[in-house]
């Protein structure tokens, strides 16, 4: 009664509410952090979003409902996606207090009462499924940051990403030379040791086996008995001093071998995982792009530096060199067939689609250079996405060179068959209809959705709710949209209905949060 | 002016030669409350304003209502750094947000006077228990007025506050009908936090200061 009725009747008669176009202002605030993260993890339901200034996870669905994520007090730090399509793991961080100080329960009460060094942090992965945390989080070395998963999701290995660690808080002493493997469905951890700086891990066709690359080392894991034994190491390189950095990584389609491209050199290591043996290819530089063709089972690689495509086959590693007109950074693979392009600074403009059956080579001239390039589904087109140039010409080809562009490469064509689109503003995300009828294309500070017939190169506009800033699929058919909204705003596109329903208000769970609390207190 | 005009109706209707057993004040009063959370409406110390009435019971005893209000909001933005290097965004929302709340309270206590009547300045000591609603509202997007993010959320506090205080009132037997009475007091509320659902939750309690102004009849 008091509550329901008395007080806001109290209110409102003596208040006159808050108008919406006149909030009181007393002050204004930096934002030091993020209330949500718009690069979201996409799940069969929906898609799960980092909260960074409430430390929480946010389960939003296409239905509208959101809810947070009980991590038992951890502090997430990093979201992934599990190739199951329902799995999210989660980096997560926890306050411990090893004070024995009574009347401890907040973080500031452990720095207030405690001694020096009482608080720690520990590291723990949290498995995350239907919004809910399954099972115990497993503990974990705190500086893994990524993961790797087998095929199935079964299985996932964490290493550093030394590339993407921005805070790197180990708290005395890094083992860099270990991975840990994790049983998904259990929980399990189990640290492995392995080479120096590990931070590529591929698996074979079967998820038996792990090949884990690391500086000068390359060790094959078997994932079968659950005791990850080493089954074999592969030094790349007899002499201590000199230290082989792989830069890239890949398996042949039959999982026998292992392809390695090193930095700053041309060697290409060939590891054969059941003869256990090691061969080295001689390339004529350090390849900038590698990619492994299954149908023609070969192997492409290209060069920032040098006009040529390389193709080697997985019988006898035998290298086939055609010529290109321009550099290519860049392998994108398809069924039969790769495309080469190249995204450095420079202002190239060729886009190559190589049929490995036949080693047909096809050129597109993409108006202006490349920033990034998408085959659809079918394979029947692919889309790169340009960006200004030094204007060079005038009229069109200056307003050309002045903007960004979308292309649509017809990959059906052996002419070089493409449609040419002028954007004005950035396009920041590109998706494709499971159909592959049409590309669904986000440009940046406008409001609207264009729906871009891959055929014609027509499109429409379906408006939007706020600006967007990213596109990503999830579920069967499902696209969500991230806009630029402090308090959290996502969109939810129904492709066969063209509905979009926009899901707000998910980043202000746990927003009025005043202390830390120590989750885990009463249990030490 | 619906003040004003409640003063002096009760002026109106109850007579008296003397200032008697009933006062009305105008009231302000501030709580420092030192927790972090305030510090997205920008909030602490809580400022309300307010009406609050007296009605002796007894020779030193007066019993004591009052209703309350307030506003505080806050605009929150990334920081914009002239030098470009530094001028990263690191988040959606580039308009930024706003959070502002809305707080009516009613309280009702008791007071009791440590000096007789006839002294201009006597010290008093005064509880209250209070209930408080808070209505936070957040808005990322002000200019549009179908915002999907226009957040509502409400929540309720009880609790209570003691102070000690003095209040100044020309002597009732030489004032006439009317006395002029102000009141300044300190002192401490506890409470319940603000709930407000999913958003969190605003503490409610620390050092308290009123000052009123009024009339006693």
């Amino acid at each position: 009664m008091f509550r329901k009725t008395i007080l806001p009747l109290v209110l409102l008669s003596t208040s006159g509410c808050m108008d919406w176009d006149n909030l009181p202002n007393n002050g204004y605030d930096s934002i030091n952090t993020a209330l949500w993260d718009a690069n979201v993890v996409a799940v069969n339901n929906g898609i799960y979003v980092h909260l960074p200034a409430s430390n929480q996870v946010a389960h939003v669905k296409p239905s509208g409902e959101w809810s947070l994520v009980d991590l038992l007090g951890g502090q997430p730090t990093r979201l992934i996606g599990a190739p199951d399509g329902q799995s999210l793991l989660v980096f997560a961080e926890v306050p411990i207090c090893d004070s024995t100080e009574r009347g401890i329960k907040t973080v500031s009460d452990c720095l207030d009462k405690g001694d020096d060094g009482d608080l720690r942090w520990e590291t723990e992965v949290d498995l995350v499924r239907d919004g809910k945390l399954v099972g115990a989080p497993s503990p974990m070395g705190s500086h893994f940051n990524a993961l790797a998963f087998t095929s199935d999701g079964s299985q996932a290995v964490a290493y550093l990403d030394y590339e993407s660690a921005t805070d790197l808080d180990f708290g005395g002493l890094l083992n860099a030379t270990e991975v840990v493997f994790m049983d998904l469905e259990s929980g399990a951890t189990t640290p492995v040791p392995v080479g120096f700086a590990a931070d590529r891990i591929l698996f074979d066709k079967d998820d038996t086996k792990a090949v884990v690359f690391s500086e000068s080392q390359v060790v094959v894991i078997e994932l079968e008995s659950g005791n990850y034994e080493r089954l074999v190491t592969y030094s790349l390189s007899l002499d201590v001093d000199i230290e082989v950095r792989p830069q890239d990584a890949a398996l042949t389609p039959d999982g026998r071998y292992a392809l390695v491209t090193v930095e700053g050199s041309g060697d290409l290591y060939t590891l054969d995982l059941e003869a256990e043996s090691i061969n080295i290819v001689d390339l004529d530089a350090s390849p900038s792009g590698m990619a492994v063709e299954k149908v023609a089972d070969m192997t492409a690689l290209v060069y920032s530096s040098r006009e040529q495509v390389d193709l080697i086959d997985h019988e006898y590693f035998d290298v086939e060199t055609l010529d290109l007109d321009e550099p290519a950074t860049d392998v994108t693979v398809g069924t039969g067939f790769a495309m080469l392009f190249n995204t450095s600074s420079s202002n190239y403009h060729d886009i190559y689609r190589l049929d490995t059956a036949d080693l047909n080579l096809v050129e597109y001239r993409a108006k202006n250079p490349v920033v990034s390039l998408q085959i659809s589904p079918d394979e029947g087109h692919a889309v790169a996405v340009t960006r200004p140039e030094p204007a060079g010409g005038s009229g069109l080809d200056a307003l050309t060179d002045n903007n960004w562009g979308v292309e649509i490469l017809s990959l059906s064509s052996d002419s070089g068959f493409s449609i040419n689109l002028i954007s004005e503003s950035e396009p920041v995300g590109v998706a494709f209809s499971a159909d592959s009828a049409y590309a669904l294309v986000l440009l940046e500070g406008i409001d609207e959705l264009l729906k871009l017939d891959l055929y014609a190169g027509t499109y429409t506009q379906l408006p939007l709710e706020d600006t967007p800033l990213g596109i990503g699929s999830f579920g069967s058919e499902g696209f969500y949209i991230t806009h630029d909204a402090a308090l959290g705003l996502v969109s939810f596109l129904n492709p066969e209905t063209e509905d979009i329903s926009a899901v707000g208000q998910f980043a202000i769970g746990g927003l009025l949060q005043s202390e830390t609390e120590l989750p885990r207190q009463e249990e030490e | 002016m619906r003040i004003l005009t409640t003063i002096l109706l009760s002026g109106l209707f109850l007579p008296s030669a003397f200032a008697g057993d009933k006062e009305l004040s105008l009231d302000t009063s501030w709580t420092a409350i030192n927790t972090s959370s305030w510090e997205v409406v920008n909030g602490s110390p809580l400022n309300t304003v307010g009406l609050s009435g007296g009605w002796d019971i007894g020779s030193n005893l007066t019993a004591i209502a009052s209703v309350n209000w307030g506003q505080t909001g806050s605009e929150h933005s990334y920081p914009y750094w002239y030098d470009e290097e530094n001028n990263d965004q690191t988040g959606p929302g580039t308009e930024g947000y706003v959070a502002a709340l809305n707080v009516v309270q009613v309280q009702a206590g008791v007071r009791t006077d440590r000096l007789e009547h006839t002294n201009w300045v006597r010290p008093y000591l005064v509880s209250r228990v209070s209930g408080t609603l808070g209505i936070m509202q957040l808005d990322d997007d002000t200019r549009d007025s179908d915002n999907v993010n226009q957040i509502t959320r409400t929540g309720t506090s009880f609790g209570g506050m003691a102070a000690i205080g003095i209040a100044v009132e020309r002597p009732r037997r030489s004032a006439g009908p009317f006395a002029v009475h102000g009141e300044l007091e300190g002192g401490y509320a506890l409470a319940t936090a603000l709930k407000f659902e999913d958003l969190g939750e605003l503490a409610m309690h620390g050092v308290h200061i009123r000052a009123g102004i009024g009339l006693r009849f």
